[in-house]
């Protein structure tokens, strides 16, 4: 997956390139996916609804990891949104006062590290003004809201009592 | 002499204030403008996204550019502006105390000229809370119905009766977004399914619920997805996919059918593919199709900023032109014989304007640009 996001890098020109970037401190809003396992992208079963993940995102652990606050950290190859390490969060808690979202979806990306693929869960932080800082998008295998499980350009605090997007966490949850 | 020619100078600068302090003053009456009707209208929604729950569309005049005033849409609100009409709809969200407590959902009706709030219905608070598409809020064919799309995440529309305002029905799209009403049944109306299908829908009379008829496979959402964004071409909708095909569908039936495929970059080098939110605009008249393209396309890249805007002759299937923009994500154009483009950079947080020349394959010429706020998406014209 990454390989495909260095080949898109790769493709653009100077200037588009920086565009690019330039797009993905401004652009879009939204958590969710695009990079999906291939398992999935390859499925047709519709509608693909997000899980419920609200209890394992509450007990993930604390984590940081060098690179988690640029775009182009590997497990955001399929983030749109503020990025939570940003925030005075880390890759799977929210920050201060705000709670993860009750529903999301998970993509795939690969760690350079060892080059294998794994699970993400993009959930929302909730609850808390829009945080404003690192604002990131990327869409591999994004799609629109007729496949919403895939779909990064909606609120998913939706499910949420405490509905305001604040940003967006990346926490691994098993192997690709 | 001198001294003489000094004083009488300085009399006659004096004079005015002389004169002036003999009359009273008249203050001058505080007023509020309006937008003089019949005065051709661009609205870019801005979604705010660094202080989401107070967005706001701006409205301009569509030749001079000039910022004409504002209205807030709330917390991920989503535009309706129909044509020909002097109003304007915004579905929207609102927090009890903004940032916590009860949220409800509202349907708001504005005057186009004076831009100030004639009524607003209260609808599901399942609305989508969704960046700017124009197909997640659309109104009927004959004004009476507006329909909202709805995400929890599973999907539903609303249905707001004008007439009585008040929502009639919450119909469910599961697996389908957006709303595509048909041209000439202010009762039917119909959405994209991620299946490839589009289903259509035909509501009672009454607008208290309606029937589904669901088409055959239309696109692959794998291989050839379809941008949400829809363009009317007379009766039929005008889409385009991700690698750059454009289909025209038929939507006024009691189910949908495909009219034609057309592959759009087919002989061009440099995998040109199409981009962006509103990715394409309409001219009815010319029947050439604006479309927003990236190069260098591949799976992920239907964000990419637009560096080209092309023209493309849908009657004729050829390539008319292609015109440099910058980073532009949206697109929308007036319907003159001439259509004016207009272009939104969302890097550059501007909406640019573009003349076009029939004579020379409607190629794009600068025309004017504005600043469009924090997080400009949707573009309409009035």
């Amino acid at each position: 997956m990454l390989r495909s996001l260095h080949g898109l890098m790769e493709s653009f020109d100077r200037l588009s390139e920086a565009a690019a970037r330039l797009g993905a401190q401004r652009i879009g809003r939204r958590n969710a996916l695009s990079a999906l396992g291939t398992a999935i992208a390859g499925s047709a079963i519709l509608p693909m609804l997000p899980f419920d993940r609200s209890g394992g995102a509450a007990q993930a652990a604390s984590t940081r990891d060098d690179g988690d606050e640029t775009c182009e950290y590997w497990r955001y190859c399929a983030l749109d949104g503020f990025l939570c390490t940003c925030c005075g969060g880390s890759l799977a808690s929210c920050p201060p006062g705000a709670e993860p979202s009750k529903v999301t979806w998970v993509g795939t990306c690969q760690n350079p590290k060892d080059n294998k693929a794994y699970l993400i869960s993009y959930n929302d932080c909730c609850g808390q003004v829009s945080c404003g800082n690192c604002l990131c998008n990327y869409n591999l295998r994004e799609r629109p809201g007729y496949r919403m499980g895939i779909h990064n350009d909606i609120n998913w605090c939706m499910a949420n009592s405490r509905g305001l997007y604040h940003c967006t966490v990346a926490a691994v949850i098993g192997t690709g | 002499m001198l001294r003489t020619g000094f004083f009488a100078c300085a009399f006659a600068a004096l004079l005015p204030f002389i004169a002036s302090a003999q009359e009273p003053l008249k203050p001058e009456q505080m007023s509020e403008e309006t937008i003089p009707a019949g005065t051709p209208k661009l609205f870019i929604a801005d979604l705010a996204i660094e202080h989401i729950v107070d967005g706001r569309v701006r409205i301009f005049d569509a030749n001079s550019m000039k910022l004409l005033g504002m209205v807030g849409t709330g917390f991920l609100g989503q535009i309706y502006i129909p044509p020909k009409q002097d109003v304007f709809y915004i579905a929207t969200s609102y927090i009890e105390k903004i940032t916590r407590g009860k949220r409800s959902d509202w349907l708001e009706v504005y005057d186009s000229n004076t831009l100030h709030l004639k009524s607003e219905i209260p609808i599901a608070t399942t609305r989508a809370q969704a960046l700017n598409y124009r197909p997640l809020l659309q109104g009927s064919v004959d004004g009476r119905w507006i329909f909202a799309q709805n995400a929890t995440p599973a999907t539903s529309i609303s249905v707001v009766d004008l007439n009585a305002q008040k929502q009639t029905a919450e119909v469910a799209n599961a697996g389908c977004y957006g709303i595509f009403p048909a041209a000439t049944n202010g009762l039917r109306f119909a959405t994209m399914c991620g299946d490839g299908t589009f289903g259509s829908y035909t509501l009672k009379d009454d607008g208290s619920a309606a029937e589904r008829a669901a088409s055959e496979p239309i696109f692959d959402a794998d291989k050839d997805a379809l941008f949400i964004h829809g363009e009317r071409d007379a009766n039929n909708w005008l889409f385009v996919s991700f690698t750059g095909n454009i289909y025209l569908v038929d939507l006024e039936g009691a189910a949908a059918k495909l009219v034609e495929m057309i592959e759009m970059t087919k002989g061009v080098e440099g995998d040109w593919r199409p981009s962006g939110y509103q990715t394409h605009a309409f001219h009815q008249k010319s029947g050439v199709v604006f479309v927003l393209m990236h190069k260098g396309g591949t799976e992920g890249s239907h964000k990419n900023p637009a560096e080209e805007i092309w023209a493309y002759d849908v009657r004729n299937k050829k390539l008319l032109s292609r015109s440099p923009t910058t980073t532009a994500f949206s697109v929308a154009l007036g319907q003159g014989d001439d259509p004016v483009v207009y272009a939104i950079d969302l890097v550059g947080l501007k909406v640019m304007r573009y003349t076009s020349d029939a004579a020379k394959g409607y190629a794009l010429t600068a025309a004017g640009e504005q600043k469009a706020g924090n997080t400009p998406i949707q573009a309409e014209t009035q």
